[in-house]
């Protein structure tokens, strides 16, 4: 009898254990991106890397460091030598102000990447570099991705393309550097799990590598560790910089152009899929909705020359089906070569300027270094892209700066010029979301930077 | 039988009769006036007045008996004429030629002090010693066996290295120069004091068995503490410097291992040992002054007094013997024989089986042996300090992650104990609580079994799947120690239980006071095991023995007093919290062996006669429902119950195996299918048996490969002044672990964390902060982790194992790749990641429950540990979720507990009075 209900309850309590369902699992846990592209200026501590720039005995290198409220803004230029230990200098922001820094005062050693930490916010910080024939620079990086999106690259004659990793972090980052052009894709088998020392940067000759390409695209995949990438482009007679972005279904450029500039916007599409993509252009006096569209295949940039849509100076939105990147790159009209010079380098045409879009309007833009050029003319570009009259208010980053207001009238661009060497940059508020950028032209180049959204 | 002797010299010997008892003085007398050779004159020397007056009225060969209060008093009044003492004890009876032959012999042999043979006084054909050699420690040692008759087999004068007290003839002048025998000695030590210092002198000192004396054995030994103090003073007395510098210390290690020893042998020495060295401490000057005049004129040095002395120790020959005679009266008749007859009987299944097992869990363990626990789940090393990790469990200092004043589990307090038995040796104690808890699992095993009729051999095997079978290895394969330790208990628990309950109350009463004791070691070791015996014993009372009810009823108001032991832990712990911590239980045990098990428990449940078959039915039941409770994780439970399951599993496999195999021996010869079941039962128990194997050539006991202490190896100069942070699944963290979003971390100090940092308290606002930090991490809002970080004293972060952190580091501009080690791993660059740091940058260490560094008069020292106002020194205040207190002494402590230290001292005492009530009522069974 016992033996029966000694096997019976343990039969009972096999079947039970057999029969509990079993926990789910753990899910994979993934921390959300440290930030995902674009970043904005919020009220908090920030690090804004800034891959360009340079600073020796010919050209100036200015950071401009804009907050809206009393900051400590550390800047770290870490050195080309390992080991070495990187300048670092410190620069109070007594916010609403921008505080316009000359690299050169710190450390002169020709290609300066750095990053700028602020203790509070909202802060954020961009790079201009002048010279006799330069005129060059853009916002920096406030966010890490792990994919990094880069167009409007050219190798074709005349030109020089830089690809610059910047590793800002201790760690040495492994990156894959993936390519595409007019021709489709483009291998770059070299730059295949290249690795970047830790806080350093490396320099990639890409018309060495791919050389007579019209258009080419990168994309940069981080394996480890982390980078920011910018490309360099140089036509001989000026130079322009712009860093990588992320990837979005629209693309807003207040600036596309200046006067001796001819605009284009360069669609890149990563994806697997055939993009669509719809431009609406913007003039001061109101939109013009799809002014021409374009099919983006997978692995095939596409260049848009604005002139060829509209004749003015224009703003651009680009609505797209899928997510792709893309830049506004313009560049000066070849001028008259004399006759009898046959030695003139043709591709000394003129200046170069290009710069990224933004992937949604907002309120609020900090526009860091916006009027802090001495000897050129700064253009701020605000771009209304709703139905709807907009009350803009800008305010030069000055103590002694008194705002200005102005409305934006429904689907139109506003040019607002500023002065030279006026601030070291601008805030401008909106009762509606607009897009800002600003831009600058002078003797020696020209050059477009966007704005940096304000966030809460 | 001695030779007699031969001729008569012409010396003078005056007796000295060393009065004990006044009442033996007319026979001494009449004994020495038997003697052959006329001694010139007899004197009663000590025993104070009463002896004086006794003598008064006693004459010897016509003359009055004198009297001497001392040998040293007598020496000096007797003159040069006389040659010789005879020194005897007036409990001795010597034979007639007894003094003739000391003279004769001692003379032919120009000793200085001659010795005769002693010889029971009432049994006169057996020895009590011819002589005497020593130790280095001075205990003197016969070489006799017990009961060794007198067969003239060590009849020739010989040089020894004392001889004993109750006879010996010495010469008057070498006594005059050597002072005489030491009276504040124990006599036997006084002898071999008296010895030896004649002998640094150069005198010969012999044995003459032709000199027999009756004497009562036992006689002539001081108390043990005076024993051992009069051995020690005469060590201090005699050797050289050099030698003392040895000696002294391991006089008192063995003096102490003696003591830890002596109890589990019935006896305690702890009292005897400590005041031995509290009188020769208070004596000390006393002893030095007889020092100089011992050592004053020596001839010989140390060698000399080494020449008889026998190599090792006496004391801990004795001792194991002690040990192997109380084994050997553990272990069944038949077990016994194999002991006693080794030699002869070696290739008896039992020993060959016990040699097998021993070989098992020699080399299941080997690395723990050499090279300590390993750092994996909770298995951790013990911290350095027994004292201090005690004083931390008694109302102390938690130090797991960032400190808590919450209690230590009991397991931390039970192993510093241990620890400090063994001379505050972690890594001893470690290796010996996991070498104790296989064999005592395996040793309890077989005894439960027995009980139940299963025989050694099979109950050894049984034992052996309790401690290394698949339910066990799945428990120390999880890092779970503490649990493996338990299980070692576990069957002592049940055998306590199902032993018949005798009827005299005391032994009732020891019994169940033993039953609690034993059942409060195990929760302990594993608190969840704590209801455990009383459950299974329960199944035992239904399916097994219904008249084994006493047993089960018992276990009740012993588990109660058990839950006494848990204090102060049990009474701060969050029940609801502890059974759901961890990862939800569901144990998914190996298809085969688990099948094996059930099939064994089946087959011997059918074919086995009904005994054995009820035992398995038992082990089937714990097997299933034990594999039920470890698989409730969907319900809530978490680590521990699947823990409590995975135990309870493995002792019911240890049954059904054990069954197993007996159910083979008890069929054989039988025919039929009940002889066949009974095989293929065997069979599977012998698959499951045999997967014990595997943890012979990991050596570990089961437990996991130690992965993070190379991987902290870099850390091990930093004398701890920071911690690291741990990021990685739970799995490959050590200990408790808390939760980001998911993602799973944990602080431990560096090197390594040790077992009092396995348990963590509940959050408090240190955790809080801590928690904040990685977040601002993980979510961007700073790019220096380092800098964040310092305020815990954080100055690694190694990355254990797959985990979202790990990018997140990879992604701080002040978080330096450490390059060549084995995870990954991160330095904050921050200055001030230190524990301890003062405001002008001072780095204190800590010294766990202590901080110590250079003292700042006026000066405020930061602790990184939870802020509570019980550290100090004053004054205290709380820096956000630290604390900040006076640098001025150069030591930051924490206060204790007072409820938790009553708490702690009440377990104590408990354990002690549930100790003393079951050896009382043993000795009353």
């Amino acid at each position: 009898m016992r033996r029966v209900l000694g096997l019976a309850l343990a039969v009972v309590l096999v079947a039970v254990a057999v029969l509990l369902p079993e926990p789910a699992p753990p899910t994979e846990i993934v921390f959300p991106p440290i930030t995902a592209p674009p970043a904005e200026a919020a009220p908090r501590d920030s690090v804004w890397f800034c891959g360009y720039g340079q600073s020796d005995g010919e050209l100036t290198e200015l950071l401009s460091l804009a907050s809206l409220e009393p900051v400590t803004a550390t800047l770290t230029l870490p050195s080309p030598f390992a080991g070495e230990e990187p300048d670092v200098a410190e620069r109070g922001v007594d916010g609403p102000a921008a505080v316009v820094v000359d690299v050169g005062g710190i450390v002169r050693r020709g290609q300066s990447p750095s990053f700028v930490e602020f203790d509070g916010g909202p802060a954020t910080a961009s790079v201009v570099v002048t010279g006799p024939d330069r005129l060059s620079g853009d916002l920096c990086v406030g966010s890490s991705s792990k994919v990094w999106h880069l167009a409007g690259g050219t190798t074709r004659e005349g030109t020089t393309l830089t690809l610059r990793l910047f590793n800002p972090f201790p760690e040495a980052a492994k990156v894959t550097v993936s390519g595409e052009s007019d021709f489709g894709a483009v291998p770059l088998p070299e730059f295949t799990s290249y690795d970047v020392p830790g806080r350093s940067w490396r320099n990639l000759d890409l018309e060495t590598v791919v050389p007579l390409l019209d258009d080419l695209a990168v994309t940069i995949t981080t394996e480890a560790g982390a980078v920011f990438p910018s490309f360099i482009v140089s036509n001989g007679a000026d130079e322009a910089s712009w860093p990588g972005t992320a990837l979005s279904t629209t693309w807003e450029f207040p600036v596309t152009a200046l006067e001796g500039l001819e605009g284009a916007i360069v669609i890149a599409n990563p994806g697997d899929l055939p993009v669509d993509v719809a431009v609406d252009a913007f003039t001061a006096s109101g939109a013009l909705p799809d002014v021409t569209a374009v099919r983006v295949e997978p692995g095939t940039p596409v260049r848009l020359r604005v002139a060829e849509f509209v004749s003015e100076i224009v703003g651009v939105r680009l609505r797209a089906t899928g997510p792709v990147t893309a830049v506004v790159v313009a560049e000066g009209l070849a001028p008259a070569l004399p006759e009898d010079d046959t030695d003139a380098d043709p591709a000394t045409a003129g200046p170069l300027a290009g710069t990224g879009g933004a992937a949604a309007p907002a309120l609020r833009w900090l526009l860091a270094g916006a009027g802090s050029v001495p000897g050129v003319g700064t253009d701020l570009w605000l771009l209304n892209t709703s139905a709807e009259e907009i009350t803009v208010t800008v305010r030069a980053l000055d103590v002694a700066a008194v705002p200005d207001k102005l409305t934006l009238p429904p689907g139109s661009v506003r040019r607002y010029p500023v002065g030279s060497a006026v601030a070291g940059g601008y805030l401008v508020d909106a009762v509606q979301p607009i897009t800002a950028a600003w831009s600058a032209s002078g003797p020696q180049g020209a050059m477009f930077a966007a704005g940096v959204a304000v966030g809460e | 039988m001695s030779s007699p002797a031969e001729a008569s010299p012409p010396l003078s010997v005056v007796v000295a009769i060393m009065v004990s008892d006044t009442a033996e003085l007319p026979g001494i007398l009449e004994a020495v006036g038997r003697q052959v050779y006329e001694p010139r004159r007899v004197v009663a020397v000590g025993g104070a007045d009463a002896s004086r007056a006794a003598v008064a009225d006693l004459s010897f060969a016509g003359s009055p008996v004198g009297w001497m209060p001392s040998l040293e008093a007598l020496i000096k009044s007797v003159d040069v004429s006389a040659s010789h003492v005879w020194v005897i004890h007036d409990v001795a009876r010597p034979k007639p030629d007894a003094l003739q032959a000391l003279v004769e012999e001692g003379g032919r042999a120009d000793a200085g002090i001659a010795g005769s043979k002693l010889l029971r006084l009432h049994e006169p054909g057996q020895l009590i010693s011819v002589g005497i050699a020593t130790d280095v420690f001075e205990v003197p040692f016969v070489g006799l066996d017990v009961d060794e008759m007198d067969q003239g087999q060590y009849d020739v004068v010989r040089d020894v290295a004392a001889v004993g007290g109750a006879s010996l003839l010495i010469r008057r002048d070498l006594m005059t120069g050597i002072g005489g025998a030491d009276r504040s000695m124990g006599r036997q030590a006084a002898a071999v004091d008296l010895c030896q210092r004649a002998r640094l002198r150069g005198a010969r000192v012999v044995v003459v068995p032709s000199s027999e004396v009756l004497y009562p054995e036992g006689s002539g030994i001081d108390a043990p503490w005076k024993e051992e103090a009069g051995r020690i003073r005469a060590a201090l007395k005699v050797y050289g410097p050099l030698t003392l510098a040895w000696v002294i210390p391991l006089l008192l290690l063995l003096g102490l291992l003696e003591a830890v020893v002596a109890p589990f042998l019935g006896r305690w020495a702890l009292f005897s040992w400590a005041r031995a060295w509290g009188w020769n401490l208070l004596y000390l000057p006393g002893t030095l002054r007889e020092r100089r005049a011992a050592r004053r004129g020596r001839v010989v040095g140390d060698e000399e007094l080494f020449r008889y002395q026998i190599r090792g120790s006496v004391r801990l020959r004795e001792l194991a013997d002690m040990i192997g005679e109380r084994v050997r009266r553990r272990f069944p008749e038949d077990a016994r024989l194999g002991f006693a007859e080794l030699g002869r009987d070696f290739q008896q299944p039992v020993v060959i089986v016990g040699l097998v097992v021993a070989a098992i869990v020699a080399l299941g363990t080997r690395v723990i042996w050499s090279t300590g626990l390993p750092t994996a789940g909770y298995t951790m090393a013990l911290p350095d300090s027994g004292a201090a990790t005690l004083r931390a469990y008694a109302g102390g200092w938690n130090p797991a992650g960032l400190g808590s004043p919450e209690p230590l589990r009991p397991i931390v307090g039970l192993a510093s104990l241990v620890q400090l038995t063994v001379l505050d040796h972690p890594g001893l104690a470690a290796s010996l609580l996991t070498v104790l808890g296989l064999a005592f699992g395996i040793w309890g095993t077989a005894r439960l079994l027995r009980g139940w009729g299963i025989s050694t051999i099979a109950g050894v095997v049984g034992g052996l799947v309790l401690v290394a079978g698949p339910a066990t290895r799945a428990i120390s394969g999880k890092g779970e120690w503490s649990t493996l330790l338990a299980i070692g208990v576990l069957p002592w628990a049940l055998r306590a239980a199902v032993r018949p309950w005798l009827a005299p109350w005391p032994a009732r009463a020891g019994r169940l006071a033993s039953l609690a004791a034993i059942i409060g070691i195990m929760a302990a070791a594993s608190p969840v095991l704590l209801l455990v015996p009383l459950a299974l014993l329960a199944v035992w009372v239904l399916v097994g023995d219904l008249r084994a009810w006493p047993a089960a009823a018992a276990a009740v108001p012993a588990t109660v007093l058990a839950a006494g032991l848990l204090f102060p832990w049990i009474g701060a712990v969050d029940v609801g919290a502890l059974l759901e911590a961890g990862p939800p239980a569901y144990w998914e045990p190996g298809v085969v062996l688990f099948a094996a098990t059930l099939l064994a428990g089946i087959a011997v449940l059918a074919a086995a006669p009904r005994p054995v078959a009820l035992v398995s039915a038992w082990g089937l039941i714990a097997v299933a429902g034990g594999g039920l409770v470890a698989r409730l994780g969907e319900f809530g439970p978490g680590r521990e119950i699947e823990t409590l399951g995975q135990a309870i599993a493995a002792i019911g496999t240890a049954a059904v195996v054990g069954a197993g195999f007996e159910a083979v021996v008890r069929t054989t010869g039988r025919g039929g299918w009940r002889r066949g079941a009974a095989w293929f039962g065997g069979l599977a128990a012998a698959l499951v048996a045999l997967s014990t194997l595997l943890i012979v050539a990991p050596g570990r006991a089961g437990l996991p490969a130690d992965e993070l202490t190379p991987a902290l190896g870099f850390a091990v100069d930093e004398s701890g002044v920071s911690r690291v942070l741990l990021v990685g699944p739970a799995d490959t963290l050590p200990g408790d672990v808390r939760q980001l979003d998911g993602a799973t971390y944990r602080v431990t100090s560096t090197p390594a964390p040790v077992l009092s940092e396995a348990w963590m308290g509940r959050p408090l606002l240190g955790d809080e902060a801590l928690d904040s930090a990685l977040r601002r991490i993980i979510e961007g809002e700073t790019t220096r982790a380092g800098e964040a970080l310092a305020e815990f004293g954080i100055r690694w972060v190694v990355v254990t194992g797959d985990s979202p952190f790990e990018e997140v580091f990879a992604g701080q501009l002040d978080m330096l790749p450490l390059g060549g080690l084995r995870r990954p791993t991160f330095v904050s660059e921050a200055p001030n990641a230190y524990r301890a740091i003062t405001a002008t940058g001072m780095v204190w260490v800590p010294e766990l429950p202590v901080y110590v560094g250079p003292a700042e008069t006026g000066g405020r020292v930061r602790i990184a540990e939870n802020a509570n106002g019980r550290w100090g020194p004053a004054p205290w205040e709380q820096d956000d979720w630290a604390n900040v207190v006076s640098a001025g002494a150069g030591e930051a402590s924490v206060g204790a507990w007072t409820d938790h230290a009553r708490q702690a001292a009440g377990s104590g005492t408990l354990l002690l009075v549930l100790l003393t009530v079951a050896w009382w009522g043993r000795r009353r069974r």
